[in-house]
């Protein structure tokens, strides 16, 4: 059976059952709108709207779970020895999110976030983490394009605020 | 001018890319304004990442009326708990020390105060370490922590400390009375401990078989270790000449939790009778839990070594050991992460 996903530019797409099921999101929307997996006439005659995701972003989900689809529920995140966070990201999924340019990475990971799509939301947070771990705040800057208004005087007290007072 | 794509994203979103890399928080201060602001507020708060590796908690002065706290804290996250320490307790007159030892690695940190004089401490502190009195429900768990304690009403400190951190292994020193054993199923229960080690001198309960299995209906791995008690070297966790073959097969029976015990007694060193042990050696390989067991004692037995049913069965001078042979190369406490409460 598929389901009817419709994003905030009014495209439609039509998924498998299983894809659909993977969003934490569309699965309540669907048990909210009584659409099950034997009744095709409720699936046929409902849609999903999905008014914070838009389609370039929905092509890129699907492609996610469409790789997925099969996987087994394991646990998505682990803490490391050292005190952070750890989650494993394949080399299927770092190749899939190599491709997207960063402003795009972060429209995923807010549609992965809205969806609640555990494993692509943790694949792309370590992605960025692993993009972020080790680089001083200039280099931090130029990689993301920001732009820094702070002040030399205010990057001192911030240094001065976060030293231990015994330095 | 127009904002990054990272400074767009909902400051939910950032904190959870903190949470994989909390080593870059203050180069992240750095960049700008914005991302200032997100990591001042990813402080503030308790986020389900493990901060600290051991915690120790002494009570000093007069009157116990101080609460020393010394704690040892993950690499990647020091440069959080500092900021996390200077923001909740860098002006409280309760405290009368924080400090680091930056010699040893990881880092440890010292903080001293009353309770008595601001109790609010207790809980800015429990929010340093990732606990959940600020309201979130989802939280990380705590390394190591030893409590050096001697009043019951250092419990409430305690209790507030540790509240929503989650502990694999919990380990008690010192004298055991009744109202111990409680407040130790207390913590069993509330922070989910896993495994529990008694170094004990004194037990003085009613019923300590019962007290035993009660414990072994808790908790998956046991180690019981009898330390020096000065008047009565034959007494092991409170028993004279005790039935230990069937103490031991009551506290793995299937309906218990437990699977892996050690008992370890250099004081006496007899505390198991040969007779004991050969019903171990019988009845144990027959369980069809796969169980971990090891008991240091001192026997002049014929060193053997054989499978029996899925177990591996050692006996030597020192040590009796019948483990399930999936289960024969793993050490005894496989978890890193335990607390330790050590009575006076």
């Amino acid at each position: 059976p598929n389901v009817k996903l419709v994003t905030s530019d009014n495209e439609e797409f039509v998924v498998d059952f299983r894809i659909a099921k993977m969003s934490v999101t569309v699965s309540r929307l669907m048990e909210a709108m009584n659409m099950s997996e034997t009744d095709d006439a409720s699936l046929l005659s409902n849609s999903i709207p999905l008014p914070n995701v838009t389609k370039a972003v929905m092509a890129r989900v699907i492609e996610w779970c469409e790789k997925h689809k099969n996987d087994e529920p394991k646990e998505e995140k682990e803490n490391d020895k050292r005190g952070r966070t750890t989650h494993v990201v394949s080399d299927w999924d770092k190749e899939f999110l190599k491709n997207d340019e960063f402003g795009r990475l972060c429209q995923l990971m807010g549609a992965a976030n809205y969806l609640e799509i555990k494993g692509l939301f943790n694949d792309i947070s370590q992605t960025i983490a692993n993009m972020i771990h080790g680089k001083k705040s200039d280099e931090i800057a130029e990689m993301f394009n920001i732009h820094c208004d702070l002040t030399e005087a205010e990057k001192k007290e911030i240094r001065k605020k976060t030293a231990w007072c015994e330095d | 001018h127009q904002l990054s794509a990272i400074e767009q994203l909902p400051e939910e979103l950032v904190h959870k890319v903190i949470d994989f890399t909390p080593e870059t928080i203050i180069s992240l201060k750095l960049v700008c304004k914005s991302l200032r602001v997100v990591v001042d507020n990813y402080v503030r708060q308790s986020r389900a990442i493990p901060i600290v590796q051991l915690m120790e908690i002494h009570h000093l002065g007069f009157d116990y009326a101080l609460l020393s706290i010394s704690i040892e804290i993950f690499i990647d996250t020091t440069d959080l708990f500092e900021s996390r320490l200077k923001h909740h307790l860098g002006r409280k007159f309760a405290v009368t020390r924080i400090t680091r030892d930056i010699r040893k690695q990881p880092k440890r940190y010292y903080v001293d105060f009353k309770p008595s004089e601001d109790m609010i401490v207790l809980v800015q502190l429990n929010t340093c370490f990732g606990g959940m009195h600020n309201g979130m429900s989802s939280l990380g768990s705590i390394g190591e922590v030893q409590l050096h304690v001697c009043k019951q009403s250092v419990r409430t400190h305690i209790q507030c400390l540790l509240k929503g951190i989650n502990i694999d292994n919990l380990l008690v020193t010192g004298n055991i009375y009744e109202h111990d054993v409680d407040f130790i199923l207390n913590l069993i229960s509330t922070h989910k401990v896993d495994g529990l080690t008694l170094k004990v001198v004194k037990t003085i309960v009613p019923d300590p078989v019962e007290v035993l299995h009660i414990l072994s209906s808790r908790v998956r791995t046991l180690n019981l270790h009898q330390m020096r008690i000065g008047e009565d070297e034959r007494a092991m966790f409170g028993m004279q000449e005790a039935d230990w073959a069937r103490i031991i097969l009551g506290m793995f029976t299937p309906e218990r939790k437990l699977d892996t015990l050690k008992i370890v007694n250099h004081v006496n060193t007899v505390w198991i009778q040969a007779d004991a042990e050969a019903e171990l050696r019988r009845s144990l390989p027959g369980l069809v839990k796969k169980v971990w067991f090891e008991g240091i004692r001192h026997q002049f037995l014929e060193e053997i070594e054989y499978i029996d049913r899925d177990y591996s069965v050692q006996v030597s001078h020192t040590k009796l050991s019948i483990k399930h042979t999936s289960r024969a190369i793993e050490p005894f406490t496989p978890s890193t992460t335990r607390i330790t409460f050590v009575q006076l």
